[in-house]
């Protein structure tokens, strides 16, 4: 559980490089700015400080409980180390706000590099220079800072937060990292140090009120939700300031990359080649939740995402999800392919069959037969004239019946021709019902939209003569013609 | 919650404990099966899964276990869900896996059709950008299967 470790808390985002280095070194010689090469070498003699967010080693306890009682925030450095007191993290966090007025305020010069208490006349509220920090803080983001005001211990937790800063960029060690950012200098507030002390705030604030102790947390509430957006809107900005900057690296720069950017969130290489360290099945799913054009465009990522994309049982699905009868009606495979030669290509066939669905047009509407509802289909044109400009009408409605040995003569050759299948597994009763009420009366059925002539024409010579469909299903005409009334 | 819910305890790779109410992680079927499998278990061990990732989980599962006691919209666990997922890149992938290891089923779909939408969209070499893939195809295999895509043009 104690074992030194060199990722520490808090730095879920990426660092930001210090604005005003040279002016805060000057007057922070010895504690923000220790010789680099230094405090990275002989991590147990750094400064406390900059442990803030480490785990600390058994060894350190005895000097860290004395540095305890002189300063309450180094509570929060230690804690794993003080599981002995039997208090939970939260309980001692409750603890310190409640009790820090005892203490007296922070004093740098407490605190030397070594990690020994020290007597020293400089006091954090004296030194100009604070402010010139302060301001840095405040001016990269008045909202958090104007909240921190408000704090009993709010210089005490900027320079806390200062300090963290600092400790990050010691540890990078990497110039190029500082270029990065040179203009900002703000702690995220998507990091744990952000949120917990926003927690103390809470804490400290209503220990100070009693008026608010009793009664509705209402308040607190709200100031928690008001707390996740600025926390939430940080991470999402991050994220697409990660994806511009250059979270995306060539194999050569990979690692610098993922030092940059990723050293804090990621304990793997997983981060560099994401997909890599995914099981198959889970790529599968993955690719199972894209449409038909992801689909398509994926399959010319690389040769895995080919493979993978070329997964017939996808295709199928994509298929299925615009014309769902194509799983049962055979028949209904002519009327989309045409002279394609799916025989040679069955095991692909329905890779190859999509691209053809693609084009066809269908339209949704509901079928009714004189004031009764009888199915809701979908309609996919397979032939003739678009219908433009509308397409098919939200609701058709039969309204007359004529024999279908009429059909011949009536139909015209350029009338569009449609498949019409049930739009649900709810639709097939009314939709089979309904063709098994025409055929049984040797009818095709007419819908009128106003000039348009819509037929619905049930199996039978006609359809399988003239419009090369010989299934069970129902089959239609539109045109703008009279057809003759039985 | 109720204090005399039963708990146990999952360990992390990384050595953190976490307790947790047995009838919340039941959500992970591999989890449930330890549990009905042995009984009096204290402490179940999770060494594919990092704390940090282990949280996640856990406050997933809490909050989809707390939705039977108490109903929300689904514009709220929309919501939730979408906030639960605003992470970065690498833990999104860590909770893929995780939710795999453990068997969380709605989990798995959320956190692939997080993926799924990042791809989304994209072309081609933008999705080998955003995820680092290295495209292993030689110029005349890449234009092949350009031409057997053609239909899905470029967005």
């Amino acid at each position: 559980m104690q074992k030194e470790q060199n990722t520490s808390y808090g730095e879920g985002t990426p660092l930001r490089g210090c604005a005003d280095r040279v002016a805060l070194e000057a007057i922070f010689p010895r504690v923000c700015f220790p010789h680099r090469r230094q405090s990275s070498r002989r991590v147990p003699q750094r400064p406390l400080f900059f442990r803030h967010f480490r785990r600390i080693p058994e060894n350190q306890v005895s000097t860290l409980e004395q540095l305890q009682e002189a300063q309450p925030c180094l509570n929060e450095c230690c804690e794993s180390n003080l599981d002995e007191e039997g208090l939970t993290a939260p309980e001692r966090r409750v603890r310190d706000c409640a009790t820090s007025s005892q203490y007296p305020p922070l004093t740098l010069g407490n605190i030397s590099q070594s990690g020994v208490v020290e007597h020293s006349p400089i006091d954090v509220n004296d030194v100009d220079c604070t402010s010139r920090e302060k301001m840095d803080l405040e001016s990269c983001d008045l909202s958090y800072q104007a909240q921190r005001l408000s704090h009993p211990y709010s210089e005490q937790l900027s320079l806390d937060r200062f300090l963290h800063q600092r400790e990050l960029c010691e540890d990078r060690e990497d110039e190029s990292f500082q270029e990065l950012d040179e203009t900002q200098f703000v702690e995220s507030p998507d990091s744990v140090s952000f949120i917990l002390s926003e927690l103390q705030g809470i804490v400290a604030c209503v220990d100070s009120k009693p008026s608010l102790a009793t009664g509705s947390c209402s308040f607190i509430r709200d100031r928690l939700r008001t707390l996740l957006v600025v926390s939430s809107s940080y991470a999402r900005q991050n994220q697409s300031q990660l994806r511009e900057s250059g979270s995306v690296c060539t194999e050569s720069d990979s690692c610098v990359c993922l030092k940059k950017h990723w050293d804090s969130t990621c304990s793997s290489f997983l981060c560099l080649q994401p997909f890599s360290f995914l099981p198959d099945d889970i790529v599968r799913l993955i690719l199972r939740f894209l449409e038909a054009d992801d689909l398509g465009r994926a399959r010319r990522v690389c040769k895995k995402w080919y493979e993978f994309c070329s997964d017939e049982s996808l295709w199928k699905e994509q298929c299925l999800s615009r014309w769902r009868s194509l799983e049962w009606d055979e028949s209904a495979w002519a009327l989309v392919t045409g002279d394609m030669p799916l025989e040679e290509n069955y095991s692909r066939r329905w890779m190859l069959l999509f691209p053809r669905l693609n084009q066809m047009p269908y339209y949704c509407c509901r079928l009714q037969k004189t004031g009764r509802f009888i199915c809701n289909l979908r309609a996919h044109q397979f032939g003739g004239n678009p219908l433009i400009p509308y397409g098919l009408g939200q609701t058709l409605i039969v309204e007359r019946r004529f024999n279908i040995s009429h059909l011949e003569t009536f139909v015209l050759p350029d009338a569009a021709r449609f498949y019409f299948e049930p739009e649900t597994r709810e639709d097939e009763e009314g939709y089979f019902a309904f063709i098994e009420y025409l055929l049984h009366r040797n009818r095709a059925g007419l819908a009128l939209e106003g000039e348009r002539r819509i037929i619905f024409i049930p199996p039978c010579d006609y359809s399988s003569h003239y419009l090369q469909y010989s299934g069970k299903g129902l089959v239609g005409i539109v045109q703008r013609s009279y057809p003759p009334l039985s | 919650m109720n204090n005399n819910s039963k708990t146990v305890k999952l360990v992390s790779s990384d050595n953190e404990i976490f307790e947790v109410e047995t009838s919340i992680i039941s959500l992970s079927e591999t989890i449930k099966n330890v549990l009905e499998d042995t009984e009096d278990t204290e402490s179940i061990p999770l060494p594919n899964v990092e704390g940090r990732i282990l949280a996640k989980v856990v406050e997933y599962c809490r909050y989809h276990s707390l939705l039977k006691t108490i109903p929300q919209s689904e514009e709220d666990i929309e919501r939730w869900d979408r906030e639960f997922l605003n992470v970065d890149q690498p833990t999104l992938f860590h909770l893929i896996l995780a939710a795999n290891y453990l068997d969380i089923k709605s989990l798995l779909d959320l956190t692939c059709k997080r993926v799924a939408d990042m791809i989304k969209g994209k072309k081609p070499e933008e999705i080998r950008k955003e995820f680092n893939i290295v495209n292993d195809f030689t110029p005349e295999e890449e234009e092949e299967v350009r031409r057997e895509n053609a239909w899905c043009e470029d967005p």
